[in-house]
């Protein structure tokens, strides 16, 4: 027996992931589908043949999306990104957050040298810029924890568990150096470099994250000519 | 067939066949296969918009139905506004109709 239902429900997940939700969109593509499915077993095509013929017609949900969104205004589409990707917000609130630490932080530094109170330079560009970088780090940091958490809420699993269980981890750490400075040494040889440590531990937590994904990729069954979804797709 | 086409066409053509009776996306692909000797072969993702975008309109508007065997299925009527807008568009492809059969075939035209 082909598990129809099944195939149907990862094709919603596909659909969600493609930013087309639960919702009268999604039904009726669903309703369309199974349609589709039906006439083409009643004409003789085998189940497995059926579902992949009407899912190739059908389209894969990003193409769907781009026509759908062909159709609808440039205004509503903005706002439809942020309502159903509500990190996306987040996302542009870091990108905001980065560019601004970067644009305050050189007109502290000029207004500074101007006044000539400081006999030294107080930053370096290299060192506004690499502040504004972390900035940046942390927000794609803090996005992907907080996406992979709400649909962890949604929907629990054993591999979710474990990436999050690293990934909130390493935020935590990464946030205090004092916590860097007991593993790597006495807090003296850290102090200087807080960047430095910052971009190491973001880097093993996106390598870990990586790892872990990957394996549960490999243990993944999936619909014949289906892509595994990415690492913030994930639901389940 | 071009994809500008396409996209302009099927409005009056989705209209005039709502203004017949009510119906639904898979049975709209198949009854324009149909009639045009499968030679307009609509897909979901261009039909779809294009129900929705004459549903905000006010040109035509949606139900959902449960059939027999459990199945929901969105049916799409003509509403008033849409008759209007049906003659309307009826009117236009009529006029750009006279004019290309009025001059006659590609291989009649003389070079």
């Amino acid at each position: 027996m082909y598990p129809l239902e099944t195939r149907i429900q990862s094709w919603r997940e596909e659909m969600s992931a493609a930013g087309i939700g639960p919702g009268p969109v999604r039904d009726e593509l669903e309703s369309h589908l199974r349609e589709t499915v039906e006439e083409l077993v009643r004409s003789g095509e085998s189940e497995p043949k059926a579902f992949a013929m009407a899912m190739a017609r059908l389209g894969s949900g990003a193409q769907l999306r781009s026509e759908c969104d062909a159709a609808i205004s440039p205004v509503k589409r903005i706002w439809r990104a942020v309502v159903f990707f509500p990190t996306n917000l987040c996302f542009a609130a870091w990108c905001a957050l980065g560019l601004g630490a970067y644009l305050s932080l050189t007109i502290l530094r000029l207004t500074i040298e101007i006044a000539g109170s400081y006999p030294q330079r107080v930053l370096t560009t290299s060192q506004v810029i690499v502040i504004s970088l972390i900035t940046l780090l942390i927000g794609w940091l803090a996005a992907y924890v907080i996406r992979a958490s709400l649909s962890y809420l949604r929907k629990p699993s054993f591999p979710m568990a474990r990436a999050l269980a690293v990934s909130w981890t390493v935020t935590f750490w990464m946030f205090g150096t004092s916590a860097g400075s007991s593993v790597f040494g006495p807090a003296s040889s850290i102090q200087p470099y807080p960047a430095l440590w910052t971009v190491l531990f973001s880097a093993a937590c996106f390598i870990v994250a990586r790892f872990v994904y990957e394996h549960w990729k490999r243990h993944l069954v999936l619909a014949e000519g289906a892509q595994p979804p990415a690492p913030w797709e994930i639901h389940e | 067939m071009r994809k500008e086409l396409v996209a302009a066409s099927a409005e009056p053509m989705i209209l005039a066949l709502l203004a017949r009776g009510e119906s639904y996306g898979y049975a709209i692909i198949q009854e324009i296969g149909r009639r045009s000797q499968e030679q307009i072969q609509w897909t979901e993702g261009m039909l779809y918009p294009v129900l929705h975008r004459l549903e905000e309109n006010r040109w035509i508007k949606a139900r959902w139905v449960e059939g027999e065997n459990g199945r929901k299925r969105k049916y799409y009527a003509l509403t008033k506004a849409g008759q209007k807008e049906l003659a309307e568009q009826h009117q236009n492809w009529l006029a750009v109709h006279d004019v290309l059969s009025g001059l006659g075939k590609a291989d009649r035209i003389p070079i």
